[in-house]
């Protein structure tokens, strides 16, 4: 145990941070505190040890994301911006605290889980004093108290897990494996990657540990070809918040996509904060794009600019160095054309500080159609600025 | 040019226990690019770059004490194994690579050896995101498939330029075929295909889409614990290796003056490995779809035109 101490105490935190509507400060606020402590900032649950659920009104998807984070781990809800430093420096204990960490790998149907009737404003009370609620919400029932009933499939032997359909969409199934460990649950509503396909007409069918095979249409070429179910959001890192675009996939390319938008607060975070937002939004698509360096040099202009210290000698320089480069005009020309451009464009559009006009969901479906998938998300981030 | 194929190679195959410090040496270049590549991350982020050349040993620890994730219906042999199978192949392409004098293996086909090692890695990547059954990974296992389309034949006609060039497989052979002048001034464009292409092999920056932040980490998507740690080794050390075997290729191996013939090729070594970093942190991930065109319409046919114009050279 000792060794295992150790190398817990020395463990580099990893935070996945997914963001409710008008949870924009809170997730701009971990953003900060990971980059300049030298914390990672996770892709996927699988490498995450600390979930950060930025604002209220993310469940069930939060908690669908959070049971498939493998221990050692710490979930954080913080719905403000001032309670994030508290949180995290809390989380960092517990993540580094052994005895905390045995009890996370337990076995789910351990006592400590016991049906806990958690709401999500008992979440926000939680968050709002700073400290990161690490396993209250890590209960299936709490999540299948806002889905509808019926849809539990089939329950396994720890009573964890089962076969869960988010809000009765098609492609929103939430396949969970309960196992002894209770983490690795297998997800579709949190932006979590997994095989889609569970239509409901299909879910009796014997398959492979009770997923039903993909379906098979035909491709853009009209070849018959597997094509999965796979919903994109909310919980997903560098997404907007509350948006979910439930695709068709086949191989790389979306076929088709129907757009959801979750009920949330109206996030009012950047009004005050132009520069700033577009920013971020610039962060997000660079990010998006591969370009690491350029998108933490945005995200660190953009802290500044939030603290209204933004130096303007080094801004100039980075937007220059964007609006230089060859290959990110190479890359992303063309990408998400609309009337009004393409996502080059509108990144330039943001380094000059031009406004462009509030993005609308409403087309998206028909922008999505047909690209492929880099391409897609790459389009979303350049229409949210 | 004429050129005269060495019969004294320049080589010896060492015993056997020399796997062990070549496994070693190649441990330490995988950890010592990564921490580069963390001190650049830490300058961009505005923190102290001292501190950053230890983080990825801080992630190591992580990853050491961290649950092994499943997911429902894996096929957790193909995909666990994955990593093991790209780290042991990144491994085992570095067994013809000189340090200096020594190889472990000096195989008289070590070029051929040394790419079929490479393809081994574009099976084991595949693997790795068809076998979690999670669409982000095996659309990340589609991209590295068709990425392998683009690089493979630019590699394959770099490779064979200096095997031209030297009229031998054997790469003991192909570094002493240098001694008058190295193979990167009169084969640059090979030169640039090759690196190119092992940037692209290894799935690093900017060939990284296999992995991308789009795909919530594509292949690799799904991995925790000791099987990311596994895999991302076996990503860390392909790169080393193609990075390594640069050296007696185009730079001339073991040659240099003052220095001893192995402390050049480490120096080479790590000079290519820190140009190979630094420019894949320069610009976005090129995708696929786009890369694809760029690799067949310019990078074949100008690796093809190198092999060519180093065919009439030394016939």
């Amino acid at each position: 145990m000792g060794v295992t101490s150790w190398l817990l105490r020395h463990t580099r935190p990893s935070l996945l941070v997914v963001t409710a509507p008008g949870g924009t400060g809170a997730r701009v606020a971990a953003e900060r505190y990971a980059r300049e402590r030298g914390w990672r900032l996770a892709l996927n649950p699988a490498e995450a040890n600390m979930l950060v659920v930025a604002g209220g009104g993310l469940e069930p998807y939060a908690t669908r994301v959070w049971r498939t984070v493998p221990a050692p781990r710490v979930r954080v809800d913080v719905a403000v911006s001032a309670a994030v430093p508290g949180a995290l420096a809390a989380a960092l204990e517990l993540l580094h605290d052994a005895d905390e960490q045995r009890r996370q790998a337990q076995p789910a149907g351990a006592p400590e889980h016991a049906h806990a009737a958690t709401s999500q404003t008992g979440h926000e009370e939680h968050a709002g004093c700073g400290g990161p609620s690490h396993d209250a919400a890590d209960h299936p029932h709490a999540a299948h108290g806002s889905q509808p009933a019926g849809h539990s499939h089939h329950g396994d032997a720890s009573g964890h897990g089962g076969h869960e359909h988010g809000d009765g969409q098609p492609s929103h199934g939430g396949h969970e494996q309960g196992d002894a460990s209770g983490h690795d649950g297998h997800e579709h509503g949190g932006g979590q990657p997994s095989h889609g396909g569970h239509d409901h007409h299909m879910a009796g069918m014997a398959s492979p540990g009770g997923v039903p095979m993909a379906d098979r249409a035909p491709d853009r070429d009209g070849l018959m070809l597997d094509q999965l179910h796979v919903p994109l959001g909310p919980a997903l890192p560098l997404w907007p918040p509350g948006l979910i675009v439930h695709t068709r996939l086949q191989g790389d390319v979306i076929q088709d996509a129907t757009v959801e938008v979750l009920d949330g607060t109206h996030d009012s975070f950047w009004a005050a904060h132009p520069v700033a937002r577009r920013l971020d939004a610039s962060a997000r698509l660079l990010a998006l794009a591969g370009w690491v360096d350029a998108a933490t040099t945005a995200q660190r202009l953009r802290d500044q600019a939030l603290d209204g210290t933004a130096p303007q000698e080094p801004l100039r320089r980075w937007a220059s160095r964007v609006r230089r480069s060859r290959s990110l005009r190479w890359l992303l020309a063309g990408v998400g054309r609309t009337e009004s451009g393409d996502a080059l464009d509108r990144l330039h559009g943001w380094l000059d500080r031009r406004d462009e006009p509030q993005w609308t969901v409403t087309g998206l479906p028909d922008l999505l159609a047909g690209t492929e998938f880099a391409a897609a998300r790459l389009t979303v981030a350049s229409l949210h600025g | 040019m004429a050129r005269v194929a060495t019969t004294d190679a320049a080589v010896e195959p060492t015993a056997w226990w020399s796997a062990l410090p070549l496994l070693a040496l190649l441990c330490l270049f995988a950890f010592a690019a990564t921490a580069f590549d963390a001190v650049l991350a830490a300058r961009a982020a505005g923190r102290s770059t001292r501190s950053a050349a230890l983080e990825p040993l801080r992630t190591v620890t992580g990853l050491l004490v961290q649950q092994r994730r499943r997911t429902l219906a894996a096929d957790g042999l193909l995909w666990r194994g994955a990593g093991l199978v790209l780290l042991v192949a990144a491994v085992l392409a570095s067994g013809v690579t000189p340090l200096g004098r020594w190889a472990v293996a000096d195989l008289d086909v070590g070029v051929v050896w040394f790419n079929a090692m490479e393809i081994v890695a574009w099976a084991a990547v595949w693997l790795a995101g068809w076998g979690p059954n999670s669409a982000f990974s095996l659309v990340g296992g589609y991209r590295f498939v068709a990425q392998g389309l683009a690089y493979e034949l630019p590699h394959m006609f770099a490779l064979t330029t200096v095997a031209i060039g030297a009229g031998s497989l054997r790469v003991a052979d192909i570094a002493g075929a240098q001694r008058g002048l190295w193979f990167v001034v009169w084969m640059p464009v090979a030169f640039l295909g090759y690196l190119v292409s092992v940037l692209a092999m290894s799935f690093s920056r900017p060939f990284d889409q296999a992995t991308g932040s789009d795909l919530a980490g594509g292949a690799g998507a799904e991995l925790s614990g000791v099987d990311r740690l596994v895999f991302l080794a076996g990503r860390q050390v392909l790169l080393v290796s193609g990075a390594a075997m640069a050296v007696p290729l185009f730079l001339g191996g073991g040659a240099g003056p003052l220095l001893p013939d192995w402390s050049w090729s480490l120096v080479k070594t790590a000079a290519v490995l820190a140009l190979l970093v630094l420019a894949g942190r320069r610009m976005p991930t090129v995708r696929v779809e786009r890369f694809m065109e760029v690799a067949w319409m310019v990078l074949i046919p100008a690796t093809l035109l190198q092999a060519l114009f180093v065919s009439i050279v030394v016939s």
